[in-house]
């Protein structure tokens, strides 16, 4: 590799570090949010403390990551508040506390508009509008971080390098290591340990061995040479969530790792709020954005179909009484158009009279809560309304095998990005790629180790893409991939990554092992002047059809041919 | 004079510590050893071996100065430079931090680019110094 490849892999990283860090960001403005609505004059010495060591920390790193304007103003903020706070005698306690209110709210003001800056864009590009890799949404302090407890250093190293490729981050640690670093924060959402080693060996009772701790480590996945149902007891006691027998087959090893995350993780929902008494609405999304949710409030009414296609909520909720135009209106001009036929609509309204509440759920909305309500009760509402409306959407359109679009999804998926990329004038780059003589893989393996062999591909598609990139099964081994904003260059550089990365992940079958490699092809919406998604998907899938004619693993751009 | 090699790196924030990662193993080729606390650092530094210790100022339960204290009468220095890694940036600070013992200071928000060389030019002034 030269130098400035290896400048570039860094880069690369480097963002994908910077995105996780704006999810902390998120975390530390929900803390201050918190802190500032909880300020009082007899709690204000603790809480500015506890102030002042977030807006600390936040001015000491934000830049770092890129986000200068944000160490300003927390730097700003940070001195305010401890001069106001050093001032004390001076001020009549009650101003203090509204002044440091007020300096809060408004830097928690200047996190959510660089939080919402990618959001609004409708792509999630970072600080410096470049390529990011997907990264876990969960909010868990260790984010995707996995420990490995491993004694011998060759499979340590085995795992790790393994691991990597999938974007987890492997932290390699001694029982004791982790023992000390759980008490401090608590164990992240996965952690693999190796039995075979003396200590865990000579162990009666696995849980003892975390004993100094006060949790269990969670979604803890052991491995052991021995599988006897004594071991496997063992394991269970200590509340280990999978047990697998070496040698240890990376696929069902990532599978695992992923119905962890999967049960930690899960995307922020997104809610669109519609109502017209401005004080309500910001109430509203205080509440549900304490919760963690993403909110969007539409402003102007007339923009609702654009602002529906660029926020994509999970569900819409809608005041019933506005001046201009009922709820019952806005639902019906929503569900005009089929591609919002399955959002989930939910009205917010002073209406007590059942009938009339009834009469507005016959018109295409799917649930109806009186106002005022509790805090409680709207946040389950919404969250279970979205649970219920994302799992139907997964039966509808995913794939069972890989958790990816189906093939009629997938279109749907790139001609609508087409249409946006076209309004806004951006390139929309697509992928077309397929897993090399995968029949031979099929034939001599099997279709268990075959199904292995795509899962894993949807998975390493599924990490190494951003979040607003959007991949199918298209056919049985055949991808596609649709990439938002992404000029053909940066298509074929995220591909190239995932090539090789695909092609060094090495397949078992009984004791055999294998790789495979991929063929793609590449085609960007600037090089191919039309408004059909088709066409471009064919251009894609011509461009693969040379990758595999002049001998696969490799990539084909459509402008070359 | 010899090049620097191995850093050792105390700082609790883990989104920290991640891009520290990057920015010192695979831009400045650096051997990194990152401890969360100045108790781990005292704990490991004998084994690790540094160079140079990267210090942050702001920890929880021992802060940077506490720790460096620590290091310097447990007597686990020898000589190894001490920087500080801070968010503060006002001069006086600066002078008290190298007041007790810090060979410089480095300011925090960090280009992770450029760290390294950052340190490699500390490291050579410290090492002129007579």
């Amino acid at each position: 590799m030269s130098n400035h490849e290896i400048t570039e892999d860094i880069r690369v990283e480097i963002l994908a570090v910077k995105e996780r860090y704006k999810k902390r960001l998120l975390e530390e403005r929900l803390s201050l949010t918190t802190l500032a609505k909880a300020l009082n004059t007899s709690n204000l010495d603790q809480s500015a403390e506890q102030i002042h060591t977030i807006l600390h920390s936040i001015a000491g790193s934000a830049g770092t990551f890129g986000f200068n304007e944000i160490t300003r103003e927390a730097r700003r903020v940070d001195e305010a508040v401890n001069q106001s706070k050093c001032q004390l005698a001076k001020f009549d306690p009650n101003e203090l506390v509204a002044l440091i209110r007020k300096e809060i709210i408004g830097f928690c003001q200047t996190l959510s508009e660089t939080e919402s800056r990618s959001v609004g864009s409708g792509s999630q590009s970072n600080a410096d509008g470049q390529h990011v890799r997907k990264k876990s949404v969960s909010e868990h302090p260790l984010k995707n971080e996995v420990w490995l407890i491993e004694e011998n250093e060759q499979l340590a190293t085995q795992f790790s390098k393994q691991l990597i490729t999938f974007n987890f981050n492997i932290r390699n640690v001694t029982l004791n290591e982790a023992n000390q670093l759980a008490k401090k924060d608590g164990w992240p959402i996965a952690t693999i340990i190796d039995l075979d080693s003396k200590l865990f060996n000579d162990a009666t009772d696995f849980k003892a061995l975390f004993a100094e701790t006060e949790k269990l480590p969670q979604g803890v996945i052991m491995l052991s040479d021995n599988d006897a149902f004594e071991q496997r007891i063992k394991a269970a006691k200590a509340r280990a969530a999978s047990f697998l027998k070496k040698p240890i087959d990376l696929t069902e090893l990532i599978n695992h790792l992923e119905v962890v995350f999967g049960e930690e993780s899960s995307e922020v929902p997104r809610v669109m709020l519609v109502d017209d008494d401005d004080e309500l609405r910001s109430l509203t999304k205080l509440e549900l954005e304490a919760e963690g949710m993403n909110v969007h409030v539409l402003r102007d009414m007339t923009n609702i179909l654009w602002e529906l296609n660029e926020f994509r909520p999970e569900l819409l909720l809608l005041d019933m009484e506005m001046p201009d135009y009922s709820g019952i209106d806005i639902a019906l001009l929503i569900r005009q158009s089929a591609q919002f036929e399955s959002l989930p609509i939910v009205y917010l309204s002073a209406e007590r009279d059942l009938a009339k509440q009834t009469e507005a759920l016959l018109f295409n909305a799917d649930d109806f809560l009186v106002k005022p309500i509790s805090s409680d009760r709207l946040i389950s509402s919404i969250r279970s309304r979205i649970m219920r409306a994302r799992k139907i959407e997964k039966l509808i359109s995913k794939d069972g095998l890989t958790g990816l679009f189906k093939h009629a999804a997938i279109k749907e998926q790139a001609k609508r990005e087409l249409k946006r990329a076209i309004r806004r004038n951006e390139p929309l780059s697509l992928i077309m790629l397929d897993i090399d003589f995968f029949k031979r893989v099929n034939d001599t393996y099997g279709h268990a180790t075959g199904d292995n062999v795509i899962a894993s591909l949807a998975t390493l598609l599924r990490h190494r893409l951003r979040q607003t990139d959007i991949v199918g099964r298209y056919g049985g081994e055949e991808f596609l991939i649709a990439l938002p904003s992404t000029s053909e260059q940066t298509a074929f550089d995220v591909m190239e990554k995932i090539r090789v990365a695909f092609s060094e992940i090495q397949f078992s079958s009984g004791t055999e092992t294998f790789n495979c490699t991929l063929s793609a092809g590449c085609v960007c919406s600037n090089d191919i002047s039309t408004n059909d998604a088709s066409e471009l998907i064919e251009e894609a899938d011509r461009a693969l059809y040379v990758s595999k004619r002049s001998g696969r693993n490799r990539q084909t751009l459509a402008s070359s041919l | 004079m010899a090049e620097l090699k191995r850093v050792l790196l105390v700082d609790d924030e883990p989104d920290i510590q991640a891009i520290a990662r990057l920015s010192l193993e695979k831009v400045g080729g650096f051997t990194l050893l990152i401890c969360s606390s100045g108790d781990e650092a005292i704990e490991k530094i004998v084994d690790f071996q540094p160079d140079l210790v990267l210090l942050d100022v702001m920890m929880p339960t021992m802060d940077g100065p506490s720790t460096l204290k620590k290091l310097q009468d447990k007597g686990l220095l020898g000589g190894i430079p001490v920087i500080f890694f801070t968010a503060k940036v006002l001069n006086s600070e600066i002078e008290e931090l190298k007041s007790i013992g810090a060979s410089d200071v480095v300011a925090k928000p960090f280009d992770p680019m450029v760290l390294p060389t950052q340190l490699n030019d500390i490291w050579s002034r410290v090492n002129e110094q007579p």
